[in-house]
């Protein structure tokens, strides 16, 4: 049986090895984002019909590239709120960043969605009833826009929130354009628009797909770095 | 003795032929990548790129088999580690791929000899 010498030169090279391949494993991760923004709306759906959102989007599961940009309207609770700030919203032509208001609407069967009503006041409504609200259906935020606080969300993603609540969530979020009680009274808030996402990363699903499957066989190999010259004894004596 | 020599040659020249379908092909899949692909993506005739939109594609799908295939090369060959690396990289740059599939080819005659 062979042992292996743990010299201060083999630990230096097991150590940089591990740190290679997680950094290849890292560049994987983030092609794996990539792949995913590339789906968010590579196929933008001009469609004007408000949908019910449990006949598009399922609570729990990831969002359909059909699903997203669709306008879609529900009924139900709020429960919870945060704010988003140092968000990106459209101005025009150009993009101001403001904090948003983001509640979570629960739903019939024990299920939540990230509902941005509108810009964060500093004196948050309280809305105890029923609530309909109709918005555009966007897929949550991979990157952080902001510094971790309490309250605050640092990007636009349920999964930030899970702790917080039992409810199933579904994927993505929704933007409001119009919330109303359960006897038409329309509620105010100030609105943001919700245009429709067009995907700015380059390349396609497939591409990126590839990407990580190189970058996390370099980093298999990375990891086997070390033993390279065993290897090549045992293979090519 | 020589029987283990010629096994281990045989071994050599597959391991080789793999490596060097696979440069040839990642050669041309770099050329049509940096110099169409690219160009009409980001500077020219930007109107033909979806044209081109399959070479990232299968450049990006073949790689890791050439990957795979230069590894198994340089381990039969009994190249360093550094080198085992430059004939991985070859594989992204245009030309450098046909430069390692010529060098892997001479020396495998100089070796046969």
């Amino acid at each position: 049986m062979t042992k292996i010498k743990l010299t201060k030169s083999a630990l230096t090279k097991g150590f940089a090895a591990l740190l290679i391949s997680l950094l290849f494993i890292e560049l994987g991760i983030w092609q794996l984002h990539r792949a995913q923004d590339s789906t968010k709306a590579s196929h933008p759906i001009i469609n004007r019909n408000v949908a019910p959102l449990d006949s598009i989007a399922q609570a729990g599961a990831n969002l359909s590239p059909m699903a997203i940009n669709r306008m879609v309207e529900m009924t139900g609770r709020y429960v919870k709120l945060y704010s988003a700030p140092n968000q990106p919203v459209a101005n025009g032509s150009s993009k101001r960043k403001v904090s948003l208001e983001v509640r979570i609407l629960k739903i019939s069967g024990n299920r939540g969605i990230l509902v941005v009503r509108g810009v964060d006041s500093t004196k948050s409504q309280s809305i105890g009833e029923d609530v309909k609200v109709i918005g555009r259906l966007y897929p949550r935020q991979s990157t952080d826009v902001a510094i971790p606080a309490k309250g605050g969300l640092t990007r636009l993603d349920p999964a930030l929130v899970t702790g917080d609540t039992k409810l199933e969530l579904f994927d993505g979020y929704v933007i409001a354009q119009l919330e109303q009680t359960s006897y038409g009274i329309a509620i105010n808030a100030m609105r943001i628009s919700a245009p429709i996402q067009i995907s700015k990363v380059s390349g396609y699903y497939w591409q990126h797909i590839t990407y990580v499957f190189i970058w996390w066989l370099l980093a298999l190999m990375a990891l086997g770095a070390p033993f390279y010259n065993r290897l090549r004894d045992k293979i090519a004596p | 003795m020589s029987t283990a020599n010629n096994s281990n040659l045989k071994g050599l020249e597959s391991a080789m032929n793999r490596f060097r379908i696979m440069a040839i092909w990642c050669g041309v899949m770099s050329l049509l990548l940096w110099f169409v692909n690219v160009p009409t993506h980001y500077w020219i005739f930007k109107g033909s790129h979806h044209y081109f939109t399959w070479v990232a594609l299968v450049h990006g799908f073949t790689y890791p088999i050439y990957v795979l295939a230069a590894f198994h090369y340089c381990l039969k060959a009994r190249k360093s580690f550094n080198q085992t690396i430059l004939f991985i990289l070859a594989g992204t740059l245009p030309v450098a791929s046909f430069i390692a599939e010529r060098r892997a080819q001479a020396e495998f005659r100089a070796l046969s000899k």
